[in-house]
């Protein structure tokens, strides 16, 4: 049996037995050496169909050339054409229509870009950027080097938000049951609804949203909650800081807000936290902050000790790393808080689990008493954001290179109860009225929760989703109004500092879409207010 | 046997000679017609939605090129006036001719006004205003005798070619700054001396061989690659 292309080391099985048992496997893997070991297992059995699929893969005269065109008159046709292109200009050029303004705007020279400050926030969180705009069509994002909260870095996440203004698969229209309807019809809609709340003190009304930074969209929502009292406010994000406040519930009794001051830090403990990666809140300003202390010629360098499970960019800028599964990194921080002396109930690790490794990071901890830093990592569980507060205040670190304020988030309640608690509510049948501004909870709500089928089964009178896509939850849901992007709306947001940063628009709407603002305006009363009013009060 | 009349050796001779001619002819034909003003349309007025006249605006007003083509000197894009630009007189000469119906109505409306762009150049050139006017290059040198024109033209081809003629040798074309946007301006000559910086020229070649050097323009070299123009 001829066989084309076979690497001269592959050892052929076939013929040999079918079956492959592990004493067979065994056998031939120790009468082969390297390049001769199975790339699959039916090669290693040798089963016929493996024979089958070889000589179809590479057929006889794959490899040959038996077009009547020889390789040379080919190469000569193309080489030709390409010779050719160059003849598009020796064309007539249409005439071309040029366009001026009717009224030319302030500041605008034509070929030259403006930057305008707005800001991107994602979680709940703001990332300052400078927007440059083309004739006012915003084109690149760059960061804002006067906001605090970056210093003029942006994350990929702000890089990329600018496709996401132009995206052809953006929710252009509003739907009813699937039907195109104006914005009008919707506000028509939602009279009748709210007139009848408004007599049972809302408590058919169920508000379900991202996480809220911003101090417009609180003001809003506390309104709504003044003019009906029974209503319910839920919060849901699939990607949401549960743990983080959750540890500072444990630890502090409220939750907290944790800001880091990285150039105060000469030792640096990572547990699982990639505070160097976009997705941290705050992380811009900690990677300008980490970055000078990590230049031997200004000073003592600062050291970075990482334990986390995946590889990371924090992790590759780790001078110490410690690789673990991530449920291990709870085990790992409370051995190093029982060595710093907390009761804690932590055991001792094995030499192979890393106990040479908290015994260097414990030194290095009390030799730098108040310059040190224990970071947890948002996913871990709370304990563990709980221990590293408890480290920090052994280690005296509380307000040199960790502080604590308000929370930024404008209403810190536990994010999956929250949702837990909605879908219980609908399947109660208590719901008759649900908002649910931006996001996707049918989609990516936890399996358990089965918040798409609530939506599905239940007899929620009216469900109004507001969304930039036309996604699984606007299917579920009768009405569906498109949203405005963040780059053509008002707003504001707060940065991980807790900066207010506003949001102002670089292009105008591109399509009939709302704001948040413009849709809760609907609900206090405030009906027809435009977003920048609704920012300005 | 003799197939064929002996004057078919003849025939034969005069075809394949005269076939190199034909082809040769047929090329430059086409070379031709590609320079021509019905390809470039140079020398050829276009069609607009109102008869602006340079001329008159220009040379009659004394209205300076950059009253309207306002970015000429800071951006790569001169631009054209927004309709306001035409209604700051207009809104009080000249208000109710019928000539200017279309400006009036592209105010009134909201709506700009289509004009037919005349100096257009291929999208794959990148071309930039502010640093042509920068370096000493006039106005009237690339677009002609503006302020001659009753209606806009093009006085250039803005062919390649004719691009590279000044790039190949910018000194030949240079004028002091001050002079950029003088339509009247004539090159030095033994009538009629210039003096520059309290030196007297009395030849282009001269007084272009020290505007480059004191406008600092790159060398030939670099101004003749490919990927100036073509970015």
């Amino acid at each position: 049996m001829k066989e084309n292309v076979k690497s001269p080391a592959r050892k052929d099985w076939s013929g040999k037995e079918n079956k492959l048992t592990l004493e067979t496997a065994r056998q031939r893997m120790a009468e082969t050496t390297g390049p001769e070991f199975w790339r699959s297992l039916e090669e290693l059995a040798g089963s016929a169909q493996f024979r089958e699929m070889v000589r179809g893969e590479f057929p006889e005269g794959a490899s040959e050339w038996l077009d009547s065109v020889s390789r040379r008159g080919f190469l000569k046709l193309m080489g030709a054409s390409l010779a050719m292109a160059g003849m598009t200009a020796c064309t007539k050029q249409p005439l071309e229509p040029i366009v001026p303004y009717v009224r030319q705007p302030e500041d605008t020279v034509p070929g030259r870009p403006l930057f305008y400050a707005t800001a991107f926030s994602l979680g709940g969180y703001a990332s300052p950027i400078l927007v440059e705009s083309h004739l006012y069509r915003p084109t690149k994002i760059e960061g804002n080097d006067k906001h605090p909260a970056s210093l003029g870095g942006t994350d990929i996440f702000a890089q990329a938000s600018i496709l996401g203004l132009y995206d052809p698969d953006r929710s252009q229209t509003n739907l009813y049951l699937g039907e195109v309807r104006t914005w009008d019809n919707f506000v028509e809609a939602l009279r009748g609804p709210l007139t009848s709340q408004k007599a049972v003190q809302g408590s058919g009304i169920r508000i379900l949203t991202r996480t809220v930074s911003s101090p417009s969209l609180a003001d809003q929502l506390t309104s709504v909650l003044k003019l009906f009292p029974q209503a319910k406010w839920h919060v849901y994000e699939p990607i949401n800081r549960d743990n983080v406040y959750g540890g500072a519930q444990t630890a502090f009794g409220q939750p907290v807000e944790t800001q880091y001051q990285l150039e105060n830090a000469d030792v640096i403990v990572s547990l699982d936290a990639d505070f160097l990666y976009a997705g941290f809140p705050g992380m811009t300003r900690y990677a300008r902050d980490f970055a000078p202390r990590r230049n031997p010629d200004r000073g003592e360098m600062s050291r970075l000790y990482v334990v986390e499970s995946t590889p990371s960019s924090t992790g590759a800028k780790a001078d110490h790393r410690l690789s673990v599964p991530a449920s291990f990194v709870e085990v790992f921080a409370r051995a190093l808080a029982a060595s710093l002396g907390l009761d804690v109930g932590g055991k001792e690790l094995s030499e192979q689990e890393g106990l040479l490794f908290v015994k260097a990071v414990l030194g290095d901890l009390q030799a730098h008493g108040g310059r040190s830093l224990i970071l947890a990592g948002d996913h871990q569980p709370p304990q563990v954001h709980a221990l590293a507060h408890a480290m920090n205040q052994a280690l005296n670190n509380v307000g040199s290179t960790v502080f604590y304020t308000d929370p930024v988030n404008a209403h810190p309640v536990n994010q999956n109860d929250s949702i837990k608690e909605l879908a219980a509510d609908m399947r109660a049948g208590k719901v008759d009225l649900l908002l649910i501004l931006g996001g996707n909870p049918a989609y990516d709500a936890p399996a358990d929760v089965g918040f798409a089928d609530a939506l599905k089964q239940t007899s929620v009178p009216l469900r109004v989703h507001l969304g930039l896509y036309q996604d699984e939850t606007a299917e579920l849901c009768q009405w569906h109004i498109s949203e405005t992007h963040s780059l053509e709306a008002w707003g504001d947001v707060r940065a991980y500092d807790g900066t207010v940063t506003i949001q102002q628009p670089l292009i105008a709407h591109l399509y009939n879409s709302k704001s948040e603002y413009e849709l809760l305006a609907l609900v206090t009363g405030t009906s027809g207010e435009k977003g920048n009013e609704v920012v300005q009060g | 046997m003799q197939i064929f009349h002996r004057s078919t050796n003849t025939i034969s001779r005069a075809t394949l000679f005269g076939a190199v001619f034909l082809i040769a002819f047929v090329l430059w034909a086409c070379i031709q017609f590609q320079r021509s003003p019905y390809v470039t349309y140079a020398e050829v007025v276009r069609p607009q939605p109102a008869p602006f006249s340079h001329q008159h605006h220009v040379a009659g007003l004394g209205i300076d090129c950059r009253y309207c083509h306002t970015s000429v000197e800071t951006s790569s894009f001169a631009g054209i006036p927004p309709t306001k630009t035409c209604m700051n007189c207009h809104s009080q000469i000249w208000t109710g001719a019928p000539l200017l119906e279309p400006v009036r109505e592209s105010f009134r409306s909201g709506k700009s006004l289509v004009w037919t762009r005349v100096n257009d150049l291929p999208d794959f050139v990148y071309f930039d205003h502010s640093i042509h006017i920068n370096k000493g290059v006039g106005c009237n040198t690339c677009h002609g005798p503006v302020d001659r024109m009753p209606l806009m033209y093009n006085y250039a081809s803005l062919q390649m070619e004719w691009c590279l003629d000044c790039h190949r040798d910018p000194a030949k074309n240079l004028r002091p700054r001050d002079q950029v946007f003088n339509m009247r301006y004539e090159p030095p000559s033994n009538l009629k001396p210039l003096t520059f910086e309290g030196k007297q020229y009395v030849d282009q070649e001269s007084l272009g061989g020290d505007l480059v050097k004191k406008y600092n323009l790159r060398s030939v070299a670099d101004i003749t690659s490919c990927s100036t123009c073509h970015r």
